[in-house]
Formats: structure tokens, C-alpha cells, sequence
């Protein structure tokens, strides 16, 4: 038997993928960038139309709502979805207070977890801000370069980060390749004006295709249980 | 006996069983897991890892609370800082066994650098 990692770091990085195993995360993410295009191809003008501006408002509402309960709505549906078929964990980023005050008291006392677990961590850590700001001088980029292939470097920016997001985060192949694609429709085919609009709606539909897909392998893989767990 | 033996002789028994030492590691590891979970986790049945978890309950190193997530129960599992720390020890010990001695000469389990 070859042992590639010490078994708590094993069991963290597992406790780490299962919030992403089931794909809600990436389909809720995608669902409301979704929302946010509306509000982007719907703005109030002038004169007002009624049903331009209800669509806008309510994609606004929608979009603030899902965003400031994002954790909330994935735990209901996780609750729906995956806690029947393959049991529940709380990840070991949680930011539950009760946690967290229990983890501190533990470190305040010297036992701090094991420096394959921290370093683990700070490698997460790390990847995460890589991603961050490769996503932000993409979203940046397209801002500042006039020209049409702006749209195409986006893409390839946002593609990196991808790949870079895969090392730690549970993506499939559909985002690092989708990326550069849309930003190639949107170099060749969009109207000039309209870049911003096509791109926030091809980015929710990314999302949305990849947590979708994420989603039904995983229902297919794990059948709900005949007899609900106690 | 020697210093480095009779550090084995402390370990732990109710974490040293294979069983108990998988719930141990994954628990530690998470801030909180249900049964489901475990169960999944460790490879055992309901009845072994009930079993199991009783004892570590008894012990006062594992916590276990019926919770709901939604509409859906949960028989949810943590470790206390009691279990914390009695795994953490646990670990120690172990490491302590199996480091290879430093500079080609074997040291006594007292003279080797604390590791944490």
C-alpha cells in the first residue's frame, strides 16, 4: 500500500472537496452573475418602460438576495440534496463562531493543528489570491483595452485563473476551456457596445453548465437512500 | 524496559484501536461530520460505528448531537478538547516510534526535539 499523505491531511483536503463535490456551489454562483446580467441588459431609461424596469428590479432584488444569503441557499439545497445521499461535514474553513471559538481555546492552549494541515492551508490560501486577482486584472483589463480582442485576453486571463483555481478548488474542465471561447464569440460576434453584457451572461451560463454537470454526476453516482438516515 | 518502549506502552487504547483511530483522524481533521458521513468516511457499518462512537463519547474526547439541516436530521459528531488533545498526544507518541534516529545513532525519547 503507498501512502501519498498523512491521513488527517487526507481527511481535511476530502472534508475541503465535499462542499464542492455536488457542483451547488458553482450553479447558485452562476444562477446570480445570471441575475447580475440582467440588471446590466435591463437599465432604467428614459422613458421608462414598465416592464424593462420591473425585470431590472427584480433582478436586482434577486441578485442582492442570493448574494447576501449565498451560504444560506447552498446549505438548503445541500440539505435537499446532499446530506441524504453521502452525510454531511462542516468544511474546516467554517466561519461558525461556536467553531471557531472551540479551535481557538484549542490553539490558545499550544495544540495547534499539524503543520501539514497549515501548511495545506496556507497553499489554499495562496491559490485563492492568485485566482482573485488574476480574475480582477482580467475583469480590469477588458475595461481599460478599447479593442475588440480585449474581450479574447480576458478570456485567457480568467482561463489561468481557472486552472489555477482547479489545484484546490473541485472545477471541472468547462470554465478553464468555456473562458477563452467567450472571449472569442465576443471579440468576433458581439456588437461593440454590448461586451460587458454578453461577457457577465456567458460567465453565469459558464457556471451554471459546470455546476449543472457537476450536479447531475453526482445525483447519478450517489442514488438518494430508500430509508432517510436518523 | 526502555525509555522508547515504554512511551508505547502509554499510548492511548481507546484511540489506538483501528476503528476508533479512523473516526479520531477524520474528526480531527473537520469541525463537525454526521454519521452518514463517518460512516462513508471509515468504511464501517451503523452498528460498528455507533459502537465505536459510544465509546468515544464515554471517554469524553467525541460529542454527539441530533441536529436538523433544514428538514433533514442529523446525528452530527465532534471532537471536544479533551479529544483534541488526547488525538494530538496520541500523535506525538506514535511520531516519537517511528522517527529515524538522528546522525546514524539512536536517541532516547527524551533527548529528541519536540516536534509538536
Amino acid at each position: 500500500m503507498t501512502v501519498s499523505q498523512p491521513p488527517v491531511l487526507a481527511a481535511e483536503e476530502r472534508a475541503w472537496n465535499y462542499w464542492f463535490v455536488d457542483g451547488l456551489t458553482n450553479l447558485v454562483i452562476g444562477a446570480n452573475t445570471l441575475l447580475f446580467a440582467l440588471c446590466m441588459i435591463f437599465p432604467p431609461r428614459w422613458p421608462p418602460k414598465p416592464l424593462s424596469i420591473a425585470i431590472w428590479l427584480a433582478a436586482l432584488i434577486g441578485y442582492v438576495a442570493v448574494g447576501a444569503n449565498y451560504r444560506r441557499i447552498i446549505e438548503w439545497l445541500k440539505a435537499k440534496t446532499t446530506y441524504p445521499r453521502t452525510g454531511y461535514v462542516q468544511p474546516p474553513y467554517s466561519d461558525d463562531p461556536a467553531q471557531a471559538a472551540n479551535l481557538t481555546t484549542f490553539s490558545l492552549r499550544g495544540n495547534d493543528p499539524p503543520p501539514e494541515v497549515q501548511l495545506l492551508r496556507m497553499q489554499r490560501r495562496t491559490t485563492w489570491m492568485i485566482t482573485v486577482a488574476l480574475a480582477a486584472v482580467a475583469a480590469f483589463s477588458s475595461m481599460i483595452i478599447k479593442a475588440r480582442w480585449g474581450w479574447t485576453a480576458e478570456g485567457v486571463l480568467f482561463s489561468v485563473a481557472m486552472i489555477i483555481a482547479r489545484k484546490d478548488f473541485r472545477l471541472s474542465w468547462i470554465l478553464p476551456v468555456g473562458f477563452p471561447i467567450l472571449g472569442l464569440y465576443i471579440t468576433a460576434f458581439a456588437p461593440r457596445h454590448m461586451g460587458p453584457e454578453y461577457s457577465i451572461t456567458g460567465m453565469g451560463l459558464l457556471f451554471v453548465l459546470d455546476g449543472a454537470t457537476t450536479l447531475t454526476r453526482y445525483i447519478l453516482q450517489n442514488p438518494a437512500p430508500k430509508v432517510p438516515a436518523a | 524496559m526502555t525509555p522508547d518502549l515504554q512511551a508505547l506502552a502509554t499510548l492511548d487504547r481507546t484511540i489506538h484501536e483501528p476503528a476508533r483511530l479512523m473516526i479520531m483522524t477524520v474528526l480531527y481533521a473537520v469541525n463537525e461530520a454526521d454519521f452518514l458521513y463517518l460512516q462513508r468516511e471509515c468504511g464501517l457499518t451503523q452498528g460498528n460505528l455507533s459502537s465505536h462512537l459510544s465509546k468515544l463519547e464515554d471517554a469524553g474526547y467525541v460529542l454527539i448531537e441530533k441536529m436538523f439541516k433544514g428538514k433533514y436530521p442529523l446525528t452530527v459528531c465532534s471532537l471536544t478538547l479533551k479529544g483534541r488533545t488526547a488525538f494530538a498526544e496520541y500523535v506525538q507518541k506514535i511520531r516519537v516510534v517511528s522517527e529515524p534516529p538522528s546522525n546514524g545513532k539512536r536517541t532516547s525519547s527524551k533527548s529528541r526535539p519536540d516536534n509538536g
